[in-house]
Parts: C-alpha cells; structure tokens; sequence
C-alpha cells in the first residue's frame, strides 16, 4: 500500500548566480511498512530530501503526499501538529532538549499535542530502549549511544507513520551502531513502522528493503531488494 | 542731618572712604552708581541717590552748588560735619558710642535713652561726582546706602587710628592666597587683637561657597550625588562590558574545548581571550573618548552660558571653556581597559577550566541547583514506582508545554538565567534612579533657583511715602484709605496698558496683619515655619495679606480648578492661603506646608501700653493666651486677650494653595493669604506694607528698560504713588539659564544611564536567545507549533523580567537611600517620594526593550531555518 508519494520535488538554496539545486525534481513512492535507505555522497541532497518528507522545510516545487494529502498544503501550525504526530525524526546528534530530562525528553512530542502519555508504551519503550533506571537523566549525563537511544524513543513514542533517521549511528560505534540499527529494524518489522534511513554505511544499507542514491540533487538508483 | 530733614532722608549719614582696589585686585565692588560716576580722585564725593537734586534744610551737611544753587546736584561742593554720636540709658547711665545710623527717624525710646552728638571730628569736603544705591545684599558695617563716600587722600587710616574716638574705625580686606587658610589666618588674627579694639570677621558666603567651610551643606550634597552618579555609571558600565564578554566567550565554549582537543593549553585559551579583549579595547576605548569628548563638548556648548551665570564668571572676566585634560583621558581609558581585562578575565578563566570533553558537550551548561537535583531525584523515585508522567508544577499546569519547557529551562540552565536577570536588574535601578536623579535635582535647582516667572519688569509701590499721598491715600490719622489705594492701583495699572512689548502680569497690595490661626488649621511638624505655637496648638504672629486684582484673580481661582462663584463675590470674600514655602536658613533650603486645612484666620489689632511694645500673643506662665508686652529695661507683662486685643477680623480661608500668584514669591517665612482686590475696602485695619504691579517683557531686557521708561512717565500723573522700579530681565534669564544647566545635565545623564540600559538588555537578551537557535529549532523540528514556541519564550523572558525587576527595584532602594541622605545635608525637608512613575517607566521601557529584543533574536534565529539551526550541529 502507497503511503507516501514525493513527486516532482525540487529545492532551490539561494537566488540569482548563488542559487543552489538541493534537489531537483525527485519523484518516489513509499508503501507502508517499508525500510529505505538513502545512499549518497555528502552534499548530494539526501538531507535536504528528509527534511522535506518530515515537514520540517518547505519545497521550491513539488509535493509529498502522506497517506494522499500534501503535507505541504497545510499552515505552518498544522504543519507542526503534521510533525509530532505523523513523522519521527532522528538525526546524527541527537537533538535533545538539554534542560529536560529522558522521559521528559522522549515524551515531549505527546505533551506539546495535549494528550496524556500512553504509560504502557512508554514503559515498554524504556525497557526496548535499554533505558530503564535512567528516566530522569539528564541528556549530558548519558553516553553517545543512550543519546542516540532516547531520540528515537522520541520519534516512535507517538506511534507515527513515518520513522526518519539521518544517518542516526554516524556518532556511534560500531557496537552501538548495531544495536540502534536493530532497534529501528525491530520496529520497523514488528510494528509495520515504514523506515527512512540516510547512511553511509553499506551494512546498514545492506539491511534496507529498498536503497535509492542520491546524486547532485538527483535520484540517480532505486533498487529494490529481496 | 538735622531734625527739619530727619524724617525724609534719616537722623545720619556715615561717612566712608570709596572702596579703591590695589592694583590688579578685585577685592570690594563698589555700590552701584545711578548718576555721574565713582570719585576717582581725592576731593571727590558720591552721596546716596535719594540726595540728588534735594534741597536740605540747615543741617550738618552744607552745600554749595556750582552756580549758588542750594540744591544737591553733580558738580556741587558739600562739607559734612563729622562728628560721635552717644546714647546714654537713663536708667543706669551707661554710654555707649552708637555706630548706627537709620534712614527713617530714630530708633530710640526718647524717654528712656538720651542720645547726643559732638561734631568734634573734622570735617569732609569735596565736589559731588556721583550718585550711588547700595546692592541689596550689602549688610550694616559694608557698603550700606547712607554713607557720604569720599575718595581718600591717603591720611584716613592714620586719622582714625590717631583719635580717640570709638566713632572712627579702620576695616581692611584681607585675601588669602590660599582659601582653605582662611579661617586659620582669621583665628591667628583674632588671637591677636584686643577684643575692645577691634574684631575678625570672614566671608562666611564666599568661604562656603569656595568649599571651605566645614557647615558646607550644599557641597556635601553635590558631592555626594556625584558620588552616586558617578558609582551608577560605572556600576552600569561595568556590568553592561562584562556582559558582553561573559557572552561571548560562553558562547565559543566549546570552540574552546575542541582548541584544547586540539592541544591548546589553558594559558593559551586564556590569552586567546585576552588578546581579543585588548584588539577591541585598542579599537573601542578610543571610539569612545572620542565620543566622550563629542559629548563633552556638545553639553558645554548647550549649558556653557548657563554655566557662566551659575558662577558668576562675566563679573570676573572668566569665559567659560572646554579644556581637555590628558590626566582625565588617561583615567577614562586606564578604567576602561580594566574594566574590559577583568570582565574577559573571569570568563576566559572559567571557559579554561572546562574540560575538552566538557566544553564540546557543553554539559556544564546545565547546572543543576540543589532544589533541582532533589526534584529530579524525587522524579526517579515516583516513576519507579509506576507513577504516570503527566506535566508538574504551576507553570505547565497553567501555561501547557510552554510554561513546563520555559520553567525546565529557568530552573536547570541558571547561571544562563543569571546574566540575564542581573542585566534587567542593573538597566531596571539605572532606570529607576536616573528618574528619581533627575526628580531630586529638579527639586533642587527649583528650591534654589528663583525663576521669578512672568516679570520681568516690576514696580514696587509705596504708597505712604509718596508726596501727593497725604490727604488721598492716606488718611490725616497716617493710615492708607484702602480704597482710595485700591482705585489708584487699578487707574494706574489701566494707564500702564499697552506699554510697547510688554504684558501686564497683574498687581497686588501687600498688607501685614497680626493674627490667630486655630490649632485645626496648623500642620503637625510646622513649628519650623511658624516657630512656637500657643498652649493650645494655634499659631499667632505677623502674616501676609495680599490683595490680587480682579483678572489675575479670577484666573488663579480658575487655575486651581476653584469656582469662581465661590471665590469671586465681592459680598462673601473667601481667601486663598499659600501653603508651599521655600526656606532658606543659612546654607540649607526647606519646603514647609505650614497649613493643614482651611479654616477661619483672625487679624487682630493691640490696645496700646504707655512706654511698652507689644510682642503678640503668647501663652502665659499658667498657659493660657495673652497678650505679651515688654520694655527695653526687660520688664514684661501680660494682659489678657479680651483687653489687649482692640479689634478682631475674621478672614474665611476657603481653600489651601500649593502655587502662588505671578509676582508672590513663596520663598519667605511668613504665612500669605491671598484675597481679590475687591475685599480691600473692607480690610482697613491692616497695616499697608506696598503693592507691586509686574510686566512681562517676554524675557527681554531692553524691552523692559523701554518700557520702565515709558511707565515713569505715566507715573507722573498719580503723585499720590511712589513707583520703585526693578527690572529682573536679565536677573530672570540668568536664572533660567542656571536651570536649564542643571536640567541639561539631568538629560544627559538620564539618556547615558537609558542607552546603557537598554543596550544592556537588549546585548544579554538577544544573544542568549540567538545562543539557543539549535535547541529552538529541535524543538520546531519535533512539532512544535510557532504559538507554543512564541508563549514559551514570553514565559521566560517574563520571569527573567519579574526577577530582574524584583532585584533592580532593591538594588534602586539603596542608592535611592543615599541620593535622599545626600539631599537632606542641604534640603532640610525633603522627602523621596516612593518612586512610583519613575519604577513604572522603568518596567515599561525594560518590557518594550525585552520585547524588541527577543523579536529580534527570534527573527535572526528565524533567518537562518530549521535546516540550517539543525545543521549547526558541530561548531
């Protein structure tokens, strides 16, 4: 089943003799429950291409359609109620909110929607997350990898449609690195969470259902294995 | 002066050498000449300006004019006896040689002091060159009016030295080439001189004006508000340059943790920042000597002639100017660059003493306060046991996710928190005490600053002296006809309409009255003002009564928001009574409202007691009221009121008045009550002291010679008046342009500590906001909507501005404490009012700068997008 459509995305940095292509009229299509990887060399537009899926930056031109409807439709406010409750987003460094600790860090998308926390999933998070006994750590008391950890607890404690990590281990080691990549892949499998994952890890890109590459802003692969 | 011409022109005269000055010196001013000029030569004479053109009958001062004329004119030849004058008390035969002399008749009981006179002195002789009136402020034994002034020949020291008498006597003026000597010289000098011989007395004025004298109350009052300027400024520029480098270096922490990843040792980093500081010091200190000189120059080109007039510097050929001093310039700059050393200093210090890691995880960014940690570890223990999360604390539940982030933040990043409240609460107590500065040295320069608004020119009226009065005015018992008095005031003040560039600003009669003002119209604490009250908490002495005229009237009723229906009816006169006085005692000013309510005044008239004056009514020895009566000899007595008092007036005080009427002063001592003009005829027991008419020349000199001139001549047609002409023109710009120096500076100081302020807030604020962009566009990246994100940053801002406003509310109390003692050593009755407006401009304008500043900050953080926020992710 289709749940996400990019069609005809184009991002232009910039105007006049500085203008930069980011991306350059890039169509896919995503099916629900699906694990991609988006390969390519820095500087290439992978970024800019998740940014845009998660609702994060708007487009030059083009759309992406989640569950049919164009995100990019929507008000600024809507866009982001769009944000907490549809995609999570997990990047390279983490991004918590340093004054807040793990378990207000990992609920916050639940809180700013005004709906209480669904305690079960939480809890059941926690234990997945390998973050039991360290609810109320602060994010500089944790390690690299338990950073790494809350973050995604954060994207998948609103259940959303869409997970979208950036390059989520390129600040772990390889030991950490595979326990996250296992996480996002048991929760993508067991929970039919459709995945998105920037890397450039070729093991990691090994796991994926689906590699599309990205070259100078265009979509040079769309491989499709298994 | 002989009996025949006592009663015009006084008993005496003295006689005097014309003030000459050595050489190069300017130690006495001469009286001020009104006709011909200052003898210059001996032989030559100057008498007192009401002898010119007078015709004197026999008597000690003969005269011989220039053509055989009797009367007194420039060119004639006058000889004045000298001679000793002697009181002998009958009582106990006691002589004494009196040096007095008085204008208007004796001073002396004839019953109980003999007085006679020995022309046994000599004569003076010479040719009259000049006429001369005596300046206000000259007292007995100086440069008095009635003095026959003679140039000397060089021989009148020793003359005076030589005889006998007690009459004659030597002064000598005496400068000190140092002023702090004086009193040390003035004490050696006494010590040697035999008190019946002779005495020393300083210039008490000059000495405290020079900032000599030790009761110097003014000057410990200006030095100690400069002393609080000078702490504010400082304080304030301090903290604003410690502000920005604390700033920017916290914000390259990490920068520095990945230098010192990269081998850069702690002296290193600490001279990185050093270094930096000294570029900008090398760049900016100069900038701002510069501007500071700019600024300097600018103040002393809008205040330089105000200046000139507050010391006075035309009268000794001073030009007031600028001078740059290197002393100063170095000083500014020394302060400056330790000023800019330490506040790089102490941060540089800090950031050095973070460890790499540390520093590139700015996880010292986040301190954790006892009360912080224990509520986290409070947190752990309920979630253990199964507790649900749901939003804590007051400000989640009442401002949602907002409120629970901003607090989080206000609570676990406080040393961020910290600069920023201390910056609001530094720009908060500038604020606060540059309002409540410019409200004391308001206070200041408008108690010792008489602006004398709207006259310019004024004519003082006598109306007793005048020759035509007898038989119109005054009455053949020698009391004024109130009504007579009262039609002349109002034909001539017709007369004087149009007079060419002026306004008239209305006239009044002044009438002295004895009274009894009742305990319920008399304010707790005026017994300063009043002195000593009767038994029974009323006051009686000598009061005011002015009688304004009708438009002048009308339009003070009127500008006091009074009905004129009420005020104006000339059946039913209800006064006005002034209840703001400035007090001058000495070196100290006071503001005394002397009244506490209205009420009814009762003027009253004495019985007279054969050979006793009366001194009013007191309370007697059992306390009851009396009238007292006392007698040179000491005997006293008094009589009760229902005899002592022959006549009693009630006057209806309807309403007290904070401001007087144009040309009623309220510095003085005595109590005003003012009524219209209309209510004179009914008032004929008062005593008439004079009346007063004032033009307004809209400040301009020559236009009220002009039109003293033109006036003069209408006055030749009410004989019955005679006019005192004053013109306060050039008095009244001296004085304002005193003010507007003073004022001036107020500005400038009040726009130094606004724009200190402001940058302050603005530099603190916008940079810890701009500081926080990532973590803001996390929080947007997440989902966070633009109205939560905006309600969160106006959550903390408005805590951060509550407790800056908290602290600087504490911090304005006690300079505002010193400012109010530093007051107190001059203006004895002062009193800071709560600084209510000036704590409320402060809060508006640090609330408008907080919201510009976080607009700003948000917008530049905006700029740069979510994407870009994001991507900011190493350095």
């Amino acid at each position: 089943m289709n749940i996400l459509s990019i069609e005809h995305l184009t991002k232009v940095y910039g105007s006049g003799d500085t203008a930069v292509r980011a991306l350059d009229d890039v169509s896919f299509t995503v099916d629900a429950g699906e694990f991609i990887a988006i390969i390519g060399s820095s500087g290439s537009g992978k970024s800019t291409l998740l940014h845009l899926i998660g609702g994060v930056d708007r487009p030059t031109s083009g759309t992406v359609k989640l569950q049919g409807q164009d995100i990019f439709a929507r008000t600024d406010e809507q866009l982001a109620i769009f944000r907490r409750r549809e995609v999570g987003l997990v990047y390279q460094f983490y991004n918590l909110i340093p004054v807040l600790d793990v378990v207000e860090n990992m609920t916050l998308p639940v809180l700013m929607d005004g709906r209480t926390v669904n305690e079960q999933r939480l809890q059941m998070l926690l234990r997945a997350l390998k973050l039991t006994g360290r609810e109320h750590y602060l994010p500089n008391q944790l390690s690299g990898g338990q950073q790494q950890r809350v973050a995604i607890g954060r994207a998948l404690m609103n259940s959303p449609a869409v997970l979208l990590a950036d390059e989520p281990t390129g600040n772990l080691d390889s030991k950490n690195s595979a326990e996250i990549m296992k996480l996002l892949r048991d929760s993508n499998r067991q929970l039919k969470q459709t995945l998105i994952v920037i890397t450039h890890d070729e093991d990691i890109a090994l796991m994926a259902d689906r590699v599309i590459a990205i070259e100078d802003g265009r979509l040079v692969r769309d491989e499709r294995r298994g | 002066m002989g009996d025949d011409n006592a009663a015009d022109y006084g008993s005496y005269l003295f006689a005097k050498t014309w003030p000459v000055n050595p050489e190069g010196e300017r130690l006495v001013t001469g009286p001020e000449i009104t006709a011909g000029r200052a003898p210059e030569a001996p032989g030559e004479i100057a008498l007192p300006h009401y002898l010119e053109g007078v015709e004197l009958a026999p008597c000690g001062l003969s005269v011989q004019g220039a053509d055989g004329a009797s009367a007194i004119e420039l060119g004639s030849t006058v000889t004045a006896q000298l001679g000793e004058r002697t009181l002998r008390y009958l009582e106990d035969d006691s002589g004494l040689t009196a040096a007095g002399t008085s204008l208007r008749g004796t001073y002396f009981q004839d019953d109980t002091v003999e007085e006679t006179f020995d022309a046994d002195l000599g004569q003076v002789s010479g040719t009259v060159v000049g006429f001369y009136r005596s300046y206000g402020f000259s007292s007995t034994r100086a440069l008095q009016g009635n003095s026959v002034y003679a140039y000397p020949s060089g021989d009148e020291v020793e003359d005076a030295l030589a005889d006998a008498s007690d009459a004659t006597c030597v002064y000598s003026i005496l400068t000190t080439n140092d002023p702090q000597d004086a009193l040390t010289i003035a004490d050696e000098l006494s010590a040697d001189i035999d008190p019946q011989a002779g005495g020393v007395a300083t210039h008490t004025s000059l000495l405290r004006w020079q900032g000599v004298t030790g009761s110097s109350e003014v000057w410990n009052t200006l030095y100690m508000i400069a002393g609080v300027l000078a702490v504010v400024i400082a304080v304030a520029g301090v903290s604003l340059v410690y502000n920005s480098f604390a700033i920017s270096v916290a914000e390259r922490t990490r920068q520095f943790g990945l230098l010192a990843s990269l081998g850069a040792s702690k002296r290193q980093l600490r001279r990185t920042v050093l270094t930096e500081a000294l570029l900008l010091s090398a760049v900016g200190i100069p900038i701002g000597l510069v501007l500071g000189l700019i600024g300097c120059l600018a103040v002393f080109q809008l205040t330089g002639s105000g200046l000139a007039a507050m010391f006075d510097v035309d009268a000794y050929g001073i030009q007031v100017s600028v001078t740059v001093s290197p002393a100063v310039l170095g000083i500014s700059a020394g302060v400056a660059l330790a000023t800019v050393l330490v506040s790089a200093w102490i941060p540089a210090l800090r950031a050095s003493r973070v460890s790499a890691v540390d520093a590139i995880r700015q996880t010292r960014d986040i301190h954790l306060t006892r009360r912080a940690r224990r509520a986290l570890a409070r947190a752990g223990k309920s979630t253990a046991d199964g507790g649900t999360v749901r939003l804590r604390g007051l400000s989640a539940r009442l401002f949602g996710i907002p409120g629970f982030i901003a607090h989080r933040n206000l609570t676990r990043a406080t040393s961020k928190g910290r600069v920023t409240v201390a910056a609001l609460a530094v720009s908060v107590a500038l604020l606060i005490i540059s309002g409540v500065i410019g409200s004391v040295m308001d206070y200041a320069s408008g108690t010792a600053i008489d602006a004398a608004d709207g006259t310019d020119l004024q004519v003082r009226i006598d109306a007793t002296t005048a020759e035509g009065s007898t038989g119109t005015i005054v009455r053949e018992d020698g009391k004024v006809d109130n009504e007579a008095l009262a039609d002349a005031l109002a034909r001539l003040y017709d007369a004087a309409d149009g007079l060419e560039g002026t306004v008239r600003a209305g006239y009044h009669a002044s009438y002295v009255a004895d009274t009894i003002v009742p305990a319920s119209m008399v304010s707790d604490g005026s017994d300063h003002f009043f002195g000593t009250l009767l038994a029974d908490g009323s006051w009686s002495g000598p009061i005011y009564v002015d009688f304004i005229d009708t438009a002048s009237w009308e339009s003070y009723v009127d500008g006091l928001g009074l009905s004129c229906e009420e005020f104006c009816d000339p059946a039913r006169p209800q006064a006005i009574a002034l209840n703001e006085y400035t007090l001058n005692e000495g070196g100290t000013y006071g503001y005394y409202s002397p009244l506490s309510g209205t009420g009814t005044v009762e003027t009253v008239s004495f019985a007279p007691l054969e050979g006793m004056y009366v001194g009013g009514v007191v309370s007697d020895t059992n306390g009851q009221p009396s009238v007292w009566y006392n007698a040179p000899d000491g005997s006293e007595r008094f009589v009760p009121l229902d005899e002592g008092i022959t006549a009693r007036k009630e006057i209806i005080v309807g309403a007290l008045a904070d401001t007087a009427p144009t040309g009623i002063s309220t510095r003085s001592g005595t109590l005003h009550i003012l009524l219209p003009v209309s209510a004179m005829a009914a008032n004929e027991t008062l005593g008439f002291a004079d009346a007063q008419m004032n033009f307004d020349a809209g400040g301009s000199a020559e236009t009220a010679a002009n039109a003293q001139d033109a006036l003069e001549l209408v006055a030749t047609d009410f004989p019955e008046l005679d006019c005192t002409y004053t013109n306060y023109a050039d008095t009244k710009m001296q004085n304002r342009m005193m003010s507007d120096t003073v004022q001036t500076f107020i500005y400038c100081f009040t726009v130094i500590c606004g724009l200190i302020a402001v940058a302050n807030v603005f530099n603190t604020l916008t940079n810890s906001l701009i500081l926080r962009r990532r973590e803001f566009a996390v929080l947007k990246s997440i989902g966070m909507g633009e109205s939560a994100f905006r309600r969160m940053i106006a959550y903390e801002c408005a805590s951060y501005a509550l407790r800056g406003f908290a602290i600087g509310l504490a911090l304005a109390a006690i300079a505002a404490a010193f400012l109010t003692q530093a007051m107190t050593y001059s203006f004895t009755t002062f009193t800071l009012e709560p600084p209510i407006a000036e704590a409320a401009a402060a809060a508006g304008i640090v609330l408008a700068v907080i919201v510009v500043s976080a607009a700003y900050a948000l917008r530049r953080s905006h700029a740069a997008n979510v994407v870009e926020a994001l991507r900011d992710d190493a350095i």
